[in-house]
């Protein structure tokens, strides 16, 4: 970077550089023997030792003067001090030589230019004033007065006075001159502070050395080593004169620039070009008329090194070139150099700059591409692409510690291509302690870089074999450090040369092998890597915690220190009947019953032994407000320090297990009922076989009467119906299997035609039944047979009964007819009861089904049972205009012996 | 009617030649029925034995055979009590049939006492009774060729055993 201070150093502006001092005294002791010489030359003067006297004393004083006033004299009035000096000496010498009739009073030139040269146009002015009193004065006082005299004085005063304005008009125009040169300096410092382009520095450095020379074409070469690294050259009023034609002459001035700027370098001395004679001077409006304008080739140099030359060509076919435009020319080359200087510094400051730029978005775009969203495994494929693709490496391996923490174990690798990829995945998955560089790596936790692997170290034999280099020359390894952890290492193999392309087999290296560059960045991208495998752990088990937690089959929240919901689990959200989303973040005390019973938990918490409670007494709130018993255990979650960092309760629905205990409950008094049953209803059956041992004695006595009789028989299908009843609770209690014979189901109807003629007589009911032909034999049990014909009769009867309360003259029908097939019987059971509605029809066989005011539901369910026990089939359809019919189907018993196993 | 299973047979011959049709179990025909009213003479008393737990139901039956059809009838409580009365029996005076209760409690069961009574060779007909009989009772009362029959029992199954062990009907 540039400071003031560099600028200020080059001091590109020192014209002259003697010491103001040696100045005065060396002019004053010329001129005085000059002045001496003159007057002893000349006869005309009347004492020249008066002359010579006047002097002496002057220089003496002189002397004296500069020597006492030495250290002030610098100062620009100071300096006035010997030029009066010199007036009053040249008054005296005028005064002895002759007064106005002397030429002598040219002599008063002497301190006008002296003033225009060290003090400015205003004190020239003054000093010629000076210069003309004093000259009148001396010649007035020494050489008395005469009218020509005054004229003479007024002529002398008017040329000293023209003089001085001519001396002063010159110094101004140098002071222009030099201000103008500063500005232009000024201007080109600002540009270069500003970093402004190289081009347009030069460009404004070629209009000032052509401002300064007041030539019309500038160029410069900058020379680097043996490189030409641009030249520059700019016009100033080339334009004006031949449109178009600028850039012809422009290049012919490069082209001079560029054929001569060696010798220039060579000599370091400035050159004259062309080569001026009478031909070239004389030929006018040629083509590349540039080639032959005089013009002058500075060599730039900074601390004696030459590394350009600055050229100015001028159209004017005479053009003088002084000495001081050459120094001025040549003073520009610092500031070219500075420029020059500048701009590469900017240049390498914005490579380096970009180079920054561009590891950081690397670095970025590694980081992004790690980001832990992708689990592990993920993260370590994209960890060797990714280091391979940008060390350019042939090769590129990660490793992680094996799960017995003994080893390291490699987890991801890259080749040049997939397939030897695959191959060295399969090399050397594991290493063991001290047998590789990379497990030194890990375990020393430092870095290495080796561009020359010996073949025998320990698996470069084997690598080299697998690449398509063949050989393992270059290893770089770094660990993967967080912190003192190491969590791996990564390895690269060989730096790959620029031509390496594994398609077209060409498989060469870099030679110099990996840089410091590259390991640089190695363990730039090492350390982005090991904070991504880290997130990728913590993340993973966060996940598995999270899911652990979301999952559970038990309600789980946890909290904050501030008592906001931090997570909510699914059976949460079941048990308060709101999503995760609307909780997270919300106070805990809104959820629970109030906020004083939120805080009363956390006192118990705050006071329980270990900051542990177990199945507490809570209740909850949930989204429509209803307070829920929860038996919830807590605790306060500690960090190191001892410090809250929140708490976790997992809790259990109180209802769930009141339903349960509920229902543990009612299952055993039903069990208890079922087995209460079963015994009470083997006691009934005992109390009805005896009732019916009795009947059966009474209906035996020969002297009974027929009212008697038929008393008799209306206590046997009561009780017979109890008995029915009984047997289809027990069956619902205990289902029993079938204790199946050979029946004939022909004499099972008949003898319950028989059984319950009675009792349709008494119900002023009509039972018919068909028989067939041949009988039926059915493999089935008498008793439950006997069972599904009493429950189908039952049924009939109340929905004959249904029909009667609706309509007295309702007929009371009950039909069956028995039609036996090859394989089949059909029973077809048909009454004109009350039916039944579609819906009915369809739950008829359902257990505790009925559309009675009295039904137990469990006569049709307890037959469609027997059947399907049976290995039949029971449906039931409408039939007539109100009544219904049922029909079973079972099995024929296949009259063969040999299917009745023995 | 001329094919019957093994169970019959072994039923048949329990029954000492007597023979015991199903049909007549399950659904006595009118000619059955008449048959046995006509007759209804009485030569000797037929012997029983009625073994049940269940007091009401021990004296309903007992009162039944007596009535209806005239027989000399002792009783048990229990199994044991039955083995007792068999052993205790007079020469020429064992029993024509033992009607037992199947389930005892807390004695042996039916089975066990009929196995026993098989077992010494006593004679007369075992009837097995049960209000709730298991598949393995019947298949252990099958195996041993002894009649099974639920309660209450069919008045007319127990008219045909009773006629079929040589007793006979009062009326």
């Amino acid at each position: 970077m540039h400071s003031r201070t560099d600028i200020k150093n080059t001091e590109p502006l020192r014209y002259d550089q003697a010491h103001p001092i040696a100045a005065i005294l060396q002019t004053r002791l010329g001129v005085s023997f000059a002045i001496l010489a003159l007057a002893h030359l000349t006869t005309t003067f009347e004492s020249p030792a008066r002359i010579s006297w006047i002097l002496t004393v002057y220089i003496v004083l002189t002397v004296l003067l500069v020597l006492l006033f030495s250290t002030v004299l610098d100062r620009k009035r100071v300096r006035a001090i010997p030029i009066l000096f010199d007036l009053l000496a040249i008054s005296l010498i005028l005064g002895s030589s002759g007064g106005l009739e002397s030429p002598w009073f040219l002599l008063y030139l002497f301190p006008t230019m002296s003033a225009s040269r060290y003090l400015g146009p205003t004190w020239t002015v003054m000093i010629a004033v000076l210069s003309a009193l004093s000259y009148g004065t001396a010649s007035y006082i020494l050489a008395g007065d005469s009218v020509l005299a005054s004229y003479l004085f007024w002529l002398s005063a008017l040329t000293l006075g023209g003089v001085a304005f001519t001396a002063a008009n010159l110094v101004k125009t140098k002071d222009r001159a030099e201000a103008r040169l500063v500005k232009a300096v000024e201007q080109i410092d600002r540009e270069i502070l500003r970093n402004t382009d190289l081009t347009r520095v030069m460009g404004l450095i070629l209009k000032a050395a052509m401002d300064v020379t007041d030539s019309d074409l500038s160029a410069i070469v900058l020379v680097d080593g043996e490189k030409i690294t641009g030249t520059f050259s700019a016009s100033k009023r080339l334009g004006k004169d031949t449109p178009g034609g600028w850039e012809q002459d422009k290049s012919e001035a490069d082209r001079l620039v560029q054929q001569h700027y060696r010798q220039v370098l060579r000599s370091q001395e400035p050159l004259s070009l062309p080569e001026q004679n009478f031909t070239t001077f004389f030929r006018r409006n040629s083509p590349g008329r540039g080639a032959h304008w005089p013009g002058r080739l500075v060599p730039m140099k900074t601390e004696e090194t030459p590394f350009g030359v600055l050229g100015v060509f001028s159209r004017r076919r005479l053009h003088l070139f002084t000495p001081n435009d050459l120094r001025k020319l040549s003073s520009m080359s610092s500031l070219v150099a500075i420029a020059h200087k500048n701009a590469k510094l900017v240049r390498d400051l914005a490579a380096r700059e970009l180079e920054v730029k561009e590891r950081l978005q690397m670095l970025y775009k590694i980081g992004e591409q790690l980001k832990a969203e992708q689990g592990l495994d993920q993260v370590f494929q994209d960890v060797v692409a990714l280091v391979s693709a940008r060390i350019g490496s042939e090769e590129a391996a990660l490793f992680v510690p094996d799960d017995q923490e003994e080893g390291i174990e490699k987890v991801a690798v890259s080749g040049p291509d997939e397939e030897t990829t695959s191959r060295l995945y399969e090399l050397e998955r594991s290493y063991q302690g001290g047998k590789s560089l990379t497990w030194q790596v890990f375990k020393s936790k430092e870095s290495r870089l080796e561009n020359d692997i010996p073949l025998h170290e320990a698996y470069a034999d084997v690598y080299s074999k697998q690449l398509p280099s063949r050989t393992a020359r270059h290893y770089m390894g770094v660990p993967l450090l967080i912190g003192d952890e190491v969590l791996g290492a990564i390895r690269v193999l060989n730096k790959k040369a620029e031509s390496y392309s594994p398609q077209t087999g060409e498989a060469k290296l870099a030679e110099e092998g990996f840089t410091q560059d590259d390991f640089e960045l190695l363990t730039l991208i090492a350390t982005q890597v090991a904070s991504a495998i880290r997130n990728a752990k913590f993340i993973e088990r966060n996940r598995y915690f999270e899911n652990l937690v979301y999952n559970s089959p038990d309600p789980i929240i946890v909290l904050d220190k501030e008592g906001n919901i931090k997570n909510f689990n699914k059976e949460c959200e079941k048990i308060w009947g709101l999503s995760e989303s609307n909780a997270l973040n919300q106070p805990i005390e809104n959820y629970y019953e109030s906020a004083e019973h939120a805080k009363e938990i956390g006192r118990a918490l705050w006071k329980a032994k270990d900051h542990t409670i177990r199945d507490y007494n809570a209740r909850i709130r949930d989204v429509d407000g209803k307070i829920i018993p929860i038996l919830l255990s807590a605790t306060l979650l500690l960090d190191k320090a001892d410090q809250i960092i929140g708490s976790i309760g997992v809790f259990k629905d109180e209802r769930d297990m009141l339903r349960l205990q509920e229902e543990k409950l009612r299952d055993e008094k039903l069990a208890a009922l079922g087995r209460v049953a079963q015994t009470t209803g083997h006691d009934i059956k005992h109390d009805i076989a005896t009732i019916m041992n009795y009947l059966d004695t009474l209906e035996e006595d020969p002297n009974s009467d027929p009212d008697t009789l038929h008393a008799y028989s209306a206590i046997r299908g009561a009780t017979m119906a109890v008995l029915n009843k009984m047997q289809n609770l027990l069956m619902t209690a205990k289902p029993k299997a079938p204790q199946k014979q050979i029946v004939s189901l022909k004499d099972i109807l008949m003898e319950f035609e028989a059984s319950v003629a009675h009792q349709a007589s008494v119900a002023h009911i009509m039972f018919s039944a068909k028989y067939p032909e041949c009988d039926a034999y059915v493999l089935a049990e008498p008793e439950q047979m006997r069972q599904v014909l009493a429950n189908l009769f039952g049924n009939s009867l109340d929905a004959i009964k249904a029909a009667r309360a609706k309509d007295q003259r309702s007929a009371g029908q009950i039909e069956f007819e028995l039609e036996v097939g090859k394989d089949l019987v059909l029973l077809s059971w048909r009454d004109d009861g009350c039916g039944m509605p579609e819906e009915a029809q369809r739950k008829a066989f359902t257990a505790f089904f009925t559309t009675k005011n009295s039904g137990s539901g469990l006569g049709l369910f307890i037959t469609k049972t027997i059947i399907e026990n049976h290995g039949g089939h029971i449906t039931v359809e409408p039939a007539g205009a109100s009544g219904i019919c049922f029909q079973i189907i079972l099995p024929v018993f296949q009259d063969n012996l040999h299917a009745i196993p023995s | 009617m001329t094919s019957f299973p093994t169970f019959y047979s072994l039923d048949a011959q329990a029954l000492s030649g007597v023979s015991v049709s199903w049909p007549l179990m399950c659904a006595p025909t009118e000619s059955g029925t008449k048959g046995t009213r006509d007759s209804n003479t009485l030569k000797k008393p037929c012997r029983v034995l009625v073994v049940d737990d269940e007091d009401g139901f021990r004296d309903s039956l007992i009162f039944k055979l007596k009535k209806v059809y005239g027989a000399t009838v002792e009783e048990a409580k229990n199994g044991l009590m039955a083995l007792n009365k068999i052993a205790e029996v007079r020469e020429g005076e064992s029993f024509d049939l033992i009607l037992m209760d199947i389930s005892m409690p807390p004695g042996p069961t039916g089975i066990d006492i009929s196995k026993e009574m098989l077992r010494r060779g006593a004679g007369g007909q075992i009837v097995l009774m049960s209000a709730y009989s298991t598949l393995e009772h019947q298949e252990e009362a099958q195996a041993l060729g002894i009649i099974l029959l639920p309660k209450p029992i069919d008045k007319d199954v127990l008219k045909n055993i009773i006629l079929s062990c040589g007793g006979n009907t009062i009326s």
